[in-house]
């Protein structure tokens, strides 16, 4: 018995096949294990490149036609309107003792007081369109891609992706394109806490209602865009999603953002799998060149 | 002999005609070049504004440019302010200089459209920018002189001053103190000119 089973294994016939087989099947395992690491990886890089595509898409859409760009100009072009109409009905009624002159101007002073109003009103009208324009583009391209993404494999399985986050913001740091006007030496005086030092012009802070130091105010609400680099405007790109912030939903956003989550299995157990989750923002378009 | 008569009669009757012609040709010409200072508003609609699902400004914004000359010296022109407005209603305004006109001194609104086909919303504006400019002027104790708008703007630019207050000025009835500082005289800048005297109620 002792010799049968010595002589079995001092038999050398047959050791290669063993052992190539045994090779083989770590080396097959090994490279399932691997290809399914891959296949993550590559699901994670593409998850985030789309995540990329789909903000980028939403924060296109936000100044589209520059029109939080224009909305901002005209902030600070009404504000200089409704100073001014201000400063010439005092000055009508202190100087001059002409009851039609201090009528007239009291007129134009109501007048531009309405402007500002309905400015206001349209201003607010902007903020709500471009958010909503933003998340149904989001959407949109999100339903594009959202197929392409089924893979079903004995060693990796990926499901079709889900968009957790569709929402629109600002950027920390960012101000307002808006320029300050210097028409008015004393509103420039009295400017100071509404503007950004900066060179060679200041521009209006963002998220911040810069009323005028004048009776009844109206509001002056600027939203936050980068503004032109000499003669061209900034274009839309990604930024990182840390530099994301969360604006007050009266103010226009100037940065859209996209998070997309995945559910991966490698098929090498039955719970062998996991979600993988990107987030991914972008700016708007910036202010364009005043007209 | 009676012949030498009529003739003489007929040739002092007509240069008494001249004379008349040339008085009234002098008093307007004197009262045209009676102002000092120019300020030209040009007029122009801008394109692509504030386009966006639910706004009442899109493509409805004109822009007024103001300009100031001495006199008629357009080519020395300096930039005043820039008005902005929706539906003939201002908008906002954006400064560049204190008024560059010496105090006391005439000046002449003058309104220019950049196109041939002006809406009827930039012949608004105008009227708007007309009762401001105006303002600016008297609180700088300027008088202005005269309006100058284009013969095809002239009534629908009168018609917008009425509506903002302006009335056609009334001649003076016995013992009546009318305000000649609140008086505008519009003329056209065409052949064929047409004028009307205007007074803030």
């Amino acid at each position: 018995m002792d010799s049968k089973c010595s002589r079995f294994l001092r038999n050398q016939k047959g050791n290669m096949l063993i052992f190539v087989t045994l090779a083989m099947s770590f080396l097959i395992m090994g490279m399932l294990i691997a290809g399914s690491f891959a296949g993550v990886f590559f699901a994670q890089s593409r998850l985030q490149s789309s995540a990329n595509e789909i903000a980028l898409f939403g924060a296109r859409k936000l100044n589209e036609f520059n029109r939080l760009g224009q909305m901002n100009d005209m902030l600070a072009r009404c504000r200089q309107l409704v100073f001014a109409s201000h400063k010439q009905k005092e000055d009508a009624e202190q100087a001059h003792n002409d009851l039609l002159l201090e009528k007239l101007t009291k007129q134009l002073d109501d007048e531009a007081l309405d402007s500002a109003e309905k400015l206001e009103s349209e201003r607010h009208k902007l903020a709500l369109a471009a958010r909503e324009d933003a998340r149904i583009s989001i959407n949109q391209e999100f339903s594009k891609i959202k197929d392409s993404y089924r893979i079903s494999l004995p060693w990796l399985t990926i499901d079709a992706p889900d968009l957790l986050i569709n929402d629109s913001g600002s950027v920390k740091g960012m101000q307002s394109n808006a320029q300050e006007l210097q028409g008015f030496e004393e509103l420039t005086q009295q400017d100071k806490s509404n503007l950004v030092d900066g060179k060679p012009t200041s521009l209006y802070r963002a998220e911040n209602d810069a009323k005028l130091p004048i009776p009844n105010s109206p509001s002056f609400k600027f939203s936050p865009l980068a503004p032109a680099v000499g003669n061209e405007m900034a274009p839309a790109r990604a930024v990182l999603p840390d530099t994301f912030k969360a604006l007050a939903a009266d103010y226009a956003p100037c940065c859209a953002r996209a998070g997309l989550k995945i559910r991966v299995g490698t098929g090498l157990g039955p719970n062998a799998g996991g979600n993988l989750q990107v987030v991914a923002a972008a700016v708007a378009t910036g202010g364009g060149l005043w007209q | 002999m009676l012949r030498r008569v009529v003739s003489l009669i007929e040739m002092t009757f007509v240069l008494v005609l001249l004379l008349l012609n040339t008085g009234n040709a002098a008093k307007s010409a004197n009262e045209d070049t009676f102002y000092d200072y120019t300020i030209c508003v040009t007029t122009q609609h801008l394109e692509r504004q504030f386009k966006f699902k639910g706004s009442q400004f899109e493509n409805k914004i004109e822009r007024l440019d103001a300009d100031v000359y001495d006199k008629d010296n357009e080519q020395n022109s300096v930039p005043y302010k820039s008005l902005w407005y929706w539906q003939g209603k201002p908008l906002g305004l954006e400064m560049f200089k204190h008024l560059p006109v010496e105090r006391g001194h005439g000046v002449c609104l003058r309104i220019k459209h950049k196109t041939s086909n002006p809406s009827e919303a930039e012949k608004k504006a105008a009227a708007n920018a007309i009762l401001r400019l105006w303002v600016d002027a008297r609180l700088n104790q300027s008088a202005v002189i005269t309006v100058k708008v284009p013969g095809d703007s002239f009534y629908s630019i009168i018609e917008n001053l009425r509506l903002q207050g302006m009335d056609v000025a009334a001649e003076a009835k016995d013992g009546e103190d009318i305000n000649e500082s609140m008086t505008l005289l519009i003329e056209s800048e065409a052949i064929g000119q047409k004028h009307q005297r205007l007074a803030y109620r």
